[in-house]
C-alpha cells in the first residue's frame, strides 16, 4: 500500500466521518473511524512517520470540525507516537494485546477531549459521564482497530517513507 | 546514530507541538474568521461533503419508496402493463414531493418574516465527537453569512454560526455546551439564559437558568429568544419547558427545555443574515 493509497484511505475516512458516520451512534457514542484507522497505520510505521501521520490526520480533523484549532492535532500526534513506540515491543505478541493498547489509547484520548470540552465550556467536569462515554468509545474503537489492522495486514507491505521498508 | 535519531525525533515532536500551540493561540484570538488552514480544508472538502450528503438523502428516500412498492403494486393491479413505468414515475414524484414540502416550509417561514434577510442552506456535515454539537452548512462568506448569524428551521431556533469560510460555515447548536441564548417565557415574560451542557446535550435537551425564584414558569410553557444579548433577534422559538426545579441555592429556578428542532434529522436550514 503506497503513501498515496494510505492518504486516500484516510481522506475518505475523514469525509465519511464528517458526513454519514457523524449521524450514527453505536452504544450511545459517536462512531469514530478516523482515530482507529490512524492508530492501525501508526502501529506498523517508523516513529517519524507516525509523528507526521498523527499530526496531519489531527490537523485535517481540526480544520473540518468546530472548536479550538489544534487539540486533535496534539492528541493524534502524541498517541500515534506512543502506539508506534509501544507496539514495537508488542508486535509478536498478537492482535489481542495491540487491540488492548488501542482501546487504552482511545479511552485516554476521549477522556482528555471530554475534560477539555468541559473546561472550554466553563462547566464542572462530569467525571462519571466522561469515564462512561470514553469506555464505550474505547470498546468500539478497539474493534475497529482490529478490523482495520486485519485489513491492512492483507495488503502488501507498505513503504511509509521513501527508501525505508518496514520489516515484518 | 541511534542518539542522533532519537534527538531528531524529539526535535520534530517539539517543533510540531510548538506549531500546534501557536495555531491554537491564533485560533482562539481570531474569532471572526476561520483560520487559513480551516478555510482551505473546508473549501476543498465542501463539494465532497455535499455530494455524500446528497447521495445519502437520495438512498434513504429510495429505500422508503422501495419499502412501499408492494402497496403500490396492489393498488395498480388493473394497470399491470404500465407498472414498471408507474413505479419509476412514483419514485420520482415521491422524491420531488418530499423536497418540495421541506422547501415550502422554509419558504413560508421566510415569507412570514419579510424584514429578515434569510438564505437557505443545506447541512453537509456534522461534528465527529461525543462532546460537541455542531454541524456544517454549504453557505459561507461568499453568500453573506457571518459569525453570529442565527440559524433557524421551520420548527424553531437551531443555533448560531460560529465559524465561517468562503463556501461553508460551522453552526453551534443550542444544545452545545459552549452556547448561551437570552430567552423569555412567552406566557409569563420571565427572563433567563438558555444554555447547553455536556450532560443534557446527549439527551437533546438544554436548560434555562437564572430564572427569578418567584417565576411562575410551568411545564409546557414555550420559550423564545428575548433579543437582549443582541446575538439572536427576539421572538425566535427555542422549545418547550419539560420540567422546573429550584436551584440548590434556592435563589433561582431552572427549567429543562426540549428544543423544538430535531438535530438528528436536520437537512435544510435558514440563516438569518
Amino acid at each position: 500500500m503506497t503513501n498515496a493509497s494510505k492518504t486516500l484511505l484516510l481522506a475518505l475516512a475523514i469525509l465519511l466521518q464528517t458526513t454519514l458516520l457523524g449521524r450514527i451512534s453505536v452504544f450511545g457514542t459517536s462512531l469514530n473511524i478516523v482515530f482507529p484507522l490512524m492508530l492501525s497505520m501508526a502501529v506498523s510505521a517508523e516513529i517519524t512517520s507516525a509523528i507526521y501521520l498523527g499530526f496531519l490526520c489531527g490537523l485535517a480533523i481540526d480544520a473540518l470540525t468546530a472548536g479550538i484549532f489544534g487539540i486533535h492535532s496534539l492528541i493524534y500526534m502524541y498517541f500515534a507516537v506512543a502506539v508506534c513506540f509501544i507496539s514495537s515491543t508488542l508486535y509478536d505478541k498478537g492482535m489481542f494485546l495491540r487491540s488492548l493498547l488501542s482501546a487504552l489509547v482511545i479511552f485516554i484520548s476521549e477522556f482528555l477531549l471530554g475534560v477539555w470540552t468541559s473546561l472550554i465550556a466553563q462547566e464542572s467536569i462530569l467525571w462519571a459521564q466522561c469515564l462512561n462515554i470514553s469506555l464505550r468509545t474505547a470498546l468500539v474503537g478497539a474493534v475497529l482497530f482490529a478490523a482495520f489492522s486485519a485489513l491492512l495486514a492483507r495488503m502488501k507491505p507498505f513503504r511509509l517513507t521513501r527508501g525505508i521498508r518496514i520489516e515484518r | 546514530m541511534k542518539r542522533k535519531s532519537t534527538k531528531g525525533i524529539f526535535v520534530t515532536l517539539i517543533f510540531l507541538t510548538v506549531l500546534i500551540l501557536t495555531l491554537m493561540a491564533v485560533s482562539t484570538l481570531s474569532k471572526d474568521r476561520a483560520m487559513l488552514i480551516s478555510d482551505f480544508a473546508g473549501t476543498v472538502a465542501q463539494p465532497f461533503q455535499s455530494a455524500i450528503a446528497f447521495m445519502s438523502d437520495k438512498i434513504t428516500e429510495g429505500v422508503q419508496v422501495i419499502a412501499g412498492a408492494p402497496m403500490y403494486a396492489r393498488e395498480n393491479e388493473e394497470l399491470r402493463l404500465r407498472i414498471a413505468q408507474l413505479e419509476e414515475a412514483a419514485r420520482d414524484i415521491e422524491t420531488y414531493k418530499n423536497e418540495n414540502d421541506r422547501l415550502r416550509e422554509l419558504l413560508d417561514m421566510k415569507r412570514n418574516s419579510p424584514a429578515a434577510d434569510m438564505i437557505g442552506a443545506t447541512v453537509i456535515a456534522s461534528d465527529i465527537g461525543n462532546w460537541t454539537n455542531t454541524f456544517t452548512i454549504d453557505k459561507g462568506s461568499n453568500d453573506g453569512v457571518s459569525v453570529g448569524n442565527a440559524v433557524l428551521t421551520p420548527d424553531g431556533l437551531a443555533g448560531c454560526v460560529s465559524e465561517v469560510g468562503l463556501t461553508w460555515a460551522k453552526v453551534q447548536t443550542i444544545i452545545d455546551a459552549s452556547i448561551s441564548v437570552g430567552a423569555v417565557c412567552g406566557r409569563t415574560n420571565d427572563r433567563g439564559i438558555v444554555e447547553g451542557s455536556l450532560s443534557l446535550s446527549r439527551e437533546n435537551r438544554c436548560v434555562m437558568n437564572y430564572l427569578n425564584k418567584s417565576s411562575t414558569i410551568v411545564v409546557g410553557d414555550n420559550v423564545e429568544t428575548s433579543g437582549i444579548s443582541g446575538t439572536f433577534p427576539p421572538g425566535l422559538f427555542i422549545g418547550k419547558v419539560i420540567s422546573v426545579e429550584t436551584k440548590d441555592n434556592g435563589l433561582s429556578v431552572a427549567a429543562l427545555i426540549e428544543p423544538a428542532v430535531d438535530f438528528s434529522n436536520l437537512s435544510e436550514v435558514l440563516v438569518r443574515r
